[in-house]
């Protein structure tokens, strides 16, 4: 009786060791990734205001 | 207009260099940024309920698709697209410190206003996530950096106007 208790708490404790060794659960699906755009645009921008002022003030 | 030109170019050249060769080989100033990005956002969402996670750059509302916060996405590049103009275009020098940091601090505050906006968006409308991601920029940045932009050059006009001024007298 002893022998089988023993053996179950042994086995008990290496289960638990697999229960908490587990990767966290998978996400959904692949995370989104949000690089920023456009930025060509913004810099077309910049240079056509900096132009605008310029030869408006000249 | 020559002079603008030539500026922001070495501007431009000399920032590619030195992200190329120390700031991305480093890698602690894009991990910064995005990390806390992550962060803030995270914790502004969980202040209005949402069950929220951040693992590093990786931010998860509780069963729903993560956001990650990639090197590109964390504003750097914009960072230096801003101040490129702001420091070739003339202007009086102190303003332009005062710009320099505002402006580079307003970047990243909306930077944290679309990566929060991006988290939301999975819950909401993820079949569209990559059409919101696409016009992401011109909501959220573009608007407010061009109105800085125009602010800095009325300001730069009013500067030339006034020392001309004083010139004459």
């Amino acid at each position: 009786m002893n022998n089988k208790l023993t053996t179950l708490i042994i086995i008990l404790l290496s289960m638990l060791t697999f229960v908490l060794a587990q990767d966290p659960p998978p996400l959904p699906g692949a995370p989104n990734q949000g690089p920023i755009g456009g930025m060509v645009w913004l810099a077309i921008s910049g240079f056509i205001l900096a132009a605008k002022k310029y030869f408006g003030s000249h | 207009m020559i002079g603008f030109l030539v500026k922001a170019g070495l501007f431009y050249i000399a920032w590619q260099v030195i992200y190329e060769l120390v700031i991305f080989s480093d890698g602690r100033l894009d991990q910064f940024l995005a990390v806390s990005v992550a962060l803030l956002a995270k914790n502004a969402l969980a202040v209005f309920g949402w069950d929220i996670n951040v693992w590093d750059r990786l931010i998860v509302i509780d069963g729903y698709r993560g956001v990650e916060v990639l090197n590109e996405c964390n504003a750097l590049t914009l960072m230096a697209l801003y101040s490129g103009f702001i420091i070739s275009f003339q202007g009086p020098n102190q303003k332009r410190i005062l710009y320099l940091l505002s402006g580079i601090g307003i970047i990243f505050i909306l930077n944290v206003f679309r990566i929060m906006a991006f988290s939301l968006a999975t819950v909401y409308f993820q079949p569209h996530w990559d059409t919101f991601h696409e016009f992401s920029s011109f909501i959220f940045f573009y608007p407010v950096i061009l109105g800085i932009w125009y602010q800095w050059t009325l300001l730069s006009e009013k500067n030339t106007q006034s020392a001309s001024e004083f010139s004459l007298a």
